[in-house]
């Protein structure tokens, strides 16, 4: 592999680097102070050369997610979803999978720094101390800014250490949170507890600018697939939105539509609800419903009024299987006008449930933070700790954050990178990952899941909690010395059943090695839904804020990035590198505009816009997205970093223009700002262009016969190849795929795939193996969204097979188009002659650009692929060598679903299935003779392994 | 035939030697070095770039997803066309026994050589791993492995090579009696050399036998890879299945095509040669009339061709290659499409014109125009073809780079590097050859009653 390179490597000098990266080894894979127990697959321990699965938790926000890390001789080289955890159920989050490189990021924080200078950890805690001793002096508070803490161990933790330290105001922010949800929640029900969403109990699903089927809920995605099959139990999805989302991509109807009206949306179907017999919950007043009027919208937003009514009929038929959700950029009223729905259709407690769900922390989101700032400004606080949290960065008046923070004297920060907030602070105390850290969480009452290291500390790191607790050792003791003690102590006394017949050590590793322990625990239904809340809430959205001019002010909608989130992750190469699921621009943010503006203002791609509200102002450029409702505008927040290699000046810092947290901006001036640049697009053509390489049908023309997939049969003249024994194949169901490319990033991470950089990816250099085509059909107002994941189609009369020169491409007797990567000399002629494009060439040395200690974060199973190679997809063929051998070793045949690609173990929705075709029992030879199968491009004879299933639409036409 | 004009103006054996060998057995002029100076200095800057490249890789090139092959190919194959003309004046016009390529034959010989040489680089520097351009060839080894010989690139590696050593062979061996010429006039260490290289050629009788035959053989050879050598390389395309590519008609269309572009180089070869070396009474106007007859032969075959592309194209009904063919001449490349028909097709036309044949300003133009119009038929049969295949989701966009300009450019200085160093050292023109048909010098054949077609 890098033996072309490594020509001047001396047998001394390989030596060497084989003593050092042995011991690297050795110091990577010592575990963490305490035992850890491997998953089920491997208690015995770790085996060089097989990979251990550990269980642990991932945690964003204010969710938490069962993973399994995939560890190699001590590396975790791969996350995936714990299937012991009764919520994650074997999905993980996309960007869970991505953060694996977080951890081997080379611009973390190695050490703790006080000063700039390097400092060792009890002068860091005896500064701590001293900013406390000062607090108390001087009568001053300390201020706890940290990210939404909710671990119910740290919770503890932090209270403790209020409860020793008067002056201790914590507060958990998360900017890119919106607030709206929770305090409809708080005034309508009296509780925070956020509904957990059940699509897949749900019938007819109505979403009001909520993005239902994005990539950070694989639960939700799994839910909405399950009810997506062809018959008549299929689900039917509304969308009533601004941009273009997944959930809108997937909709049976959408419809653009200005957020600022869905409140009005909300209670327009409630009344209509209503009128049609369905009664309101008890003690509501139907007067309240009076203003709102669904005729009024066909005139004024150019809605079919009939298909309103139809809508209102399918909800009606839909009782207790209806869902209807509201996005967090809408306003709290939307969101009670959503409850009033959903309490009117039965779905509270089925579709919509909340009986479980643990009270969260309130953040200090919406004015709370201002609030902070502006004391911490006045002088309140003598110190302050900034934990997981960027204001410096994400608080959207820069002005307060300058004035708070120079207000307070003395500041620490406890998180992985020097960010933007790091800089304003003298104590730097450099964190683990989570991935090197003990915790534990509650997704909800009666379960917990844990979070415990995979891999010992690379870097002199602390996890937070052990900070804060070797603080607190020393004001209260006695206290466990690290947060492994305190969290054990804390499920010893409240977690571990007394009774018991195990000890507490055996039940500890048990739940180490499950990931989760779950008890019964008796279903909380929500309080009645407050006649009075909704009522407020109804006034507001009569009086709901309009754009004054609709020729220049837009409704603009913000929301956290599906790939970078909040701007955490911008770091990330992996995730800065993913393109928008929609709009397909990697490496950036943009405004999108739908095309009737954009014609309007004469702008086109790139083209850049000044967008300002109230002398707030961010340039930015324009991306034209068919489906975008005019006179509003979409963009992502978490770009416009200023630190981190990677992160810093990728695409705009959008947090500026909010007011307090993402919400709808209403009465966003537009104006062109001269001047265009080239956007590093993924996909740079949009449309199908009549070709038939991807089908969808409507479920109902579908199942009568009258619109069956078209299917090339022509005459051979030489015999296809036949495989004895096994044949891989994968049928992928476009029916389920929701487009959220989850598994991109898991192929990422199983394959070594590099990242190239936005300069390369606008060449056409990118090197994703699969990606996510997204066509648009249609009139471009209201265009018809199609996925299709295109990864190598494996063709059993494989195009790219013939033309290799030096057969460096070539099939296995088990059906794969195989690449030796040494034999090939790179004459890219497969490429050419591969009709699926999914070839990719290495232009440079892409593996010698990752600065150490990336590396580690390689599969070692799979070659890191020199220059000049051409490289594809291999149906993950080192888990397919793995899953026979460990079947071979336990004396067993393999079975159906033992072997699993890493696009597939991701995909949240079921949508990819992989097996071996000539098992006539396997799901895969299911799907090859489903009515619905097609293969693309079959017209060329080249007999691809993959099968997709058409997708369905399931549109109401009235009956 | 017997009234055949070859020359312009007395000509004899003496002269002709004193005629033909005196460039390189003299000091050359100023103009020379000035020539010499710029094409290598431009062929430095192209193995510069060429250096460049082997350092960091493809991708200092404008070449990308899905336009993998970019102006890498476009030169091998504009370059291997060049070296067209060569074998078929040597080769097939000795089969026909057509006697005006006797002065033209070694300069488009020699044109053949130089242009296989650089068309050769491009292969060789395209690999994405060059140092292992071994691999294309079949020799036995330790490892057990051998070529895909179902790829066109390997029967590219086979066409090339062999074409590439028949050309020399027919070269030197045309070359054996004029370089006993040079070393009878030479002196010094030319003398030696020139012995060296003469193989002891003494001019006896056995020797003459001997060489006509191996010439002949050779010529036979050379005729049928004149028609092979273009007809695999445009197997690279037409056995693919990337739309535009996957014709019947590449083989003849590409041959056709190679011959108009390397006339199209030996005619502006020649107005050179004849203006510098004072040669017009051996190159004559008549040589490069029906040199341009030739080309415009040619260039209506290449209109053919287009027609018939674009039938192909809708009788198909295949609508893959409907939008290639579109794209030829409607999108964003389609002023490359544009170019190529006005200069290989349309600019030939005004060859029905005598005048404009035997015009000298007419000539470089349209020679010219035919040498851009014949890289552009090659940039829209790679580029655009590529550019947009069958997947919409994969469409893309090629630019070149510098580099991509200067390997281009650099090819270019070494073609002509390589022209001049030949002027300098060998006759351009066959003189023993050209003996053999000056006036009076063959005994007339009788004429066969039968045979009257001549």
């Amino acid at each position: 592999m890098s033996g072309d390179r490594d020509s001047r490597l001396s047998r001394r000098r390989f030596l060497g680097l084989m003593g050092a990266s042995a011991a690297l080894a050795a110091g990577c894979s010592k575990p963490d102070r305490g035992a850890i127990a491997s998953n089920a697959k491997r208690p015995r321990g770790s085996t060089p050369g097989l990979t251990d699965s550990y269980a642990t938790t991932f945690q964003e926000g204010l969710d938490s997610h069962g993973v399994l890390v995939r560890a190699r001789e001590g590396r975790p080289i791969h996350l995936q979803g714990n299937d012991l955890h009764p919520l994650s159920k074997g999905k993980a989050p996309m960007r869970a999978i991505a953060d694996i490189m977080r951890l081997y990021d080379p611009d973390r924080l190695r050490q703790p720094l006080a000063d700039g200078r390097p400092a060792s950890w009890t002068a860091c805690v005896e500064s701590l101390l001293s900013m406390l001793k000062a607090a108390k002096q001087n009568n001053k508070g300390v201020l706890l800014l940290t990210g939404a803490l909710v671990s119910p161990t740290a919770r503890r933790l932090v209270s403790d250490l209020a409860k020793t330290v008067p002056g201790l105001k914590h507060a958990a922010w998360e900017p890119a949170l919106s607030d709206s949800e929770a305090s409809a929640l708080r005034s309508c029900y009296g509780s925070q507890r956020r509904p957990r969403l059940k699509p897949e109990l749900a019938r007819v699903v109505v979403a009001l600018e909520a993005d239902l089927l994005s990539p950070d809920k694989p639960s939700e995605i799994a839910g909405f697939a399950s009810t997506r099959a062809p018959g008549s139990g299929m689900s039917r999805l509304y969308v009533f939105e601004a941009g273009m989302s997944l959930t809108g991509a997937k909709a049976d109807h959408r419809f653009p539509w200005r957020p600022s009206r869905s409140a009005a949306l909300a209670f327009g179907l409630a009344r209509e609800l209503w009128s049609k017999g369905v009664p309101l919950p008890p003690g509501f007043d139907p007067a309240l419903l009076a203003p709102f009027y669904l005729g009024r919208f066909p005139s004024e937003e150019q809605i079919g009024a009939d298909i309103l009514s139809r809508l209102v009929a399918d909800l009606k038929g839909a009782r207790g299987g209806a869902l209807v959700v509201a996005g967090p950029s809408l306003p709290a009223e939307a969101h009670a006008a959503v409850f009033l729905l959903n309490a009117m259709l039965g779905a509270e407690g089925r579709t919509v449930d909340a009986s479980l769900s643990s009270e969260p922390e309130t953040l200090a989101n919406g004015q709370g933070m201002r609030r902070i700032l502006e004391s911490a400004a006045s002088g309140a606080f003598e110190a302050a700790v900034f934990w997981r949290a960027n204001p410096a960065y994400a608080f959207p008046d820069p002005d307060l954050w300058q004035a708070a923070v120079s207000a307070i004297p003395s500041k620490a920060f406890i998180g992985m990178h020097a960010d933007e907030t790091a800089r304003n602070c003298g104590l730097i105390l450099a964190e683990n990952h989570w991935l090197e850290s003990w915790n534990d969480f509650e997704p909800q009452q009666g379960l917990l899941s844990l979070q415990q290291p995979a891999i010992g500390r690379i870097f002199n790191t602390q996890q937070g909690e052990d900070i804060l607790l070797a603080v607190l050792t020393r004001l209260r003791p006695p206290m466990p010395s690290e947060y492994r003690g305190y969290l054990m102590a804390r499920w010893k006394s409240s977690v571990f059943p007394g009774k018991a017949a195990v000890s507490f050590e055996r039940f500890w590793n048990a739940c180490l090695h499950d990931g989760v322990f779950s008890w019964p625990e008796s279903p909380k239904p929500l309080r009645r839904l407050e006649p009075k809340a909704v009522a407020d809430a109804s006034r507001k959205a009569c009086s709901a804020t309009e754009v004054r001019d609709r020729t220049t002010d837009f409704e603009l909608v913000l929301a956290p990035a599906a790939s970078v989130h909040d701007g955490r992750y911008a770091n990330n190469g992996w995730l800065q590198e993913l393109p928008h699921p929609m709009t397909k621009l990697s490496w950036g943010n943009s405004a999108a505009m739908s095309p009737a503006d954009a014609e309007r203002l004469k702008l086109k791609d790139g083209s850049l816009v000044e967008l300002s509200i109230n002398e707030r102002k961010a340039v930015l450029p324009v991306v034209v997205q068919p489906g975008q409702a005019p006179g509003t505008l979409s963009s992502c927040l978490g770009y416009g970093r200023r630190s981190g290699s990677v992160a810093r000046g990728v695409g705009m810092n959008l947090y500026p223009l909010l007011q307090n947290g993402p919400d709808l901006v209403i009465g966003t001036k537009v104006r062109p700002a001269g001047g265009s640049v080239d956007l590093p697009f993924i996909q740079r053509h949009h449309k199908l262009e009549g070709r038939e390489v991807v089908q969808q049908r409507a479920s109902r023309e579908f199942l009568a016969g009258t619109a069956p997939i078209h299917r090339h049969h022509s005459m051979r003249l030489i015999p296809s190849q036949r495989f004895q024994g096994r044949k891989w194949s994968m049928a992928v169901d476009l029916s389920r795929c929701v487009g959220c490319q989850s598994c991109v990033l898991a192929c990422q991470s199983e394959n070594n795939v590099p990242t190239v950089g936005p300069e390369r990816v606008l060449k056409g250099r990118e090197m994703h193996w699969i990606r996510v085509d997204r066509y648009y059909e249609g009139d471009p107002s209201r265009p018809s969204v199609l996925f299709e994941p295109m990864f190598c189609q494996q063709c059993d009369d494989a195009p790219c097979e013939t033309v290799c020169p030096v057969a460096a491409t070539n099939h296995s007797p088990e059906g794969l188009n195989q690449m030796a990567y040494n034999r090939c000399v790179g004459t890219r002629y497969c490429s050419n002659n591969c009709p699926y494009k999914v070839r990719r060439f290495n232009f440079f040395e892409y593996a010698a650009d990752a600065p150490e200690p990336m590396s580690l974060a390689f599969n070692p199973e799979v070659t890191v692929r020199p220059r000049g190679v051409m490289e594809k997809c291999t149906f993950c063929v080192q888990r397919i060598d793995e899953g026979k051998a460990l079947a071979k070793a336990a004396g067993r045949a393999l079975k159906d679903g033992d072997i699993e690609p890493a696009c597939a173990a991701a995909c949240p929705a079921g949508a990819i299935v992989f097996g071996d075709l000539n098992d006539p029992k396997s799901r895969v030879a299911a799907a090859f003779r489903d009515k619905r199968g097609f293969r693309v491009l079959e017209e060329l004879e080249i007999n691809p392994s993959v099968t997709y299933l058409a997708g369905l639409t399931n549109q109401n036409h009235g009956n | 035939m017997a009234t055949e004009v070859l020359f312009a103006g007395p000509v004899t054996a003496g002269s002709l030697d004193d005629q033909a060998l005196a460039f390189p057995e003299s000091k050359p002029p100023v103009s020379w070095w000035l020539a010499f100076a710029c094409s290598a200095s431009v062929a430095a800057m192209g193995l510069a770039c060429m250096a460049y490249t082997l350092y960091t890789g493809i991708g200092a090139w404008g070449n990308n997803r899905p336009v993998v092959w970019a102006f890498d190919i476009i030169n091998f194959v504009f370059w291997i066309g060049i070296g067209h003309a060569g074998t078929l004046i040597s080769a097939i016009l000795l089969m026909f026994r057509a006697k005006w390529r006797n002065a033209i034959s070694r300069f488009a010989e020699a044109m053949t050589i130089f242009a296989v040489i650089c068309a050769g680089i491009f292969p060789l520097l395209h690999l994405g791993r060059p140092w292992v351009n071994f691999w294309l060839f079949p020799y036995p080894n330790q490892r057990g492995l051998w070529p895909n010989f179902r790829s066109p690139l390997m029967w590219d590696v086979f066409a090339v090579s062999t074409y590439f050593s028949v050309s020399l062979l027919f070269w030197y061996l045309g070359l054996i009696p004029d370089i006993a010429s040079m070393r009878d006039r030479a002196r010094g260490w030319r003398k030696i050399v020139y012995t060296v290289l003469s193989l002891g050629w003494r001019g006896a009788a056995s020797h003459w036998l001997h060489y006509e035959k191996a010439y002949t053989l050779l010529a036979g050879l050379a005729t049928g890879l004149v028609l092979s050598v273009h007809s695999v390389v445009s197997f690279d395309f037409a056995v693919s299945l990337v739309p535009g590519w996957h014709m019947t008609i590449f083989p003849p269309y590409f041959v056709v095509g190679a011959i108009f572009s390397g006339f199209a180089m030996v005619v502006l070869g020649l107005i050179v040669v004849r203006a510098t070396m004072g040669m017009s009474n051996i190159v004559t106007d008549r040589h490069l009339d029906l040199a341009n007859k030739v080309i415009l032969g040619t260039s209506c075959l290449m209109g053919y061709s287009y027609l018939l592309e674009g039938f192909t194209a809708w009788y198909s009904m295949n609508p893959y290659i409907h939008h290639t063919f579109r794209n030829y001449f409607s999108g964003t490349y389609g002023w490359a499409g544009w170019i190529a028909v006005i200069c290989n097709v349309f600019l030939p036309q005004l060859y029905w014109s005598r005048r404009a044949r035997n015009s000298v300003p007419v000539m470089i133009g349209v020679s010219l125009s035919a040498l851009v119009g014949m890289w552009f038929e090659r940039f829209i049969i790679i580029v655009i073809s590529l550019h947009q295949d069958y997947l919409p989701s994969s469409w893309g966009l090629y630019k070149p780079t510098l580099v991509d300009f200067g390997i281009l450019a650099g090819s270019f200085g070494m073609f002509f590097s390589m022209v001049l160093l030949f002027a300098r050292v060998m006759p351009v023109v066959a003189t023993t050859e050209l003996k053999a048909i000056l006036p009076g010098s063959q005994v007339p054949h009788p004429v066969h009653p039968e045979s009257d077609h001549e």
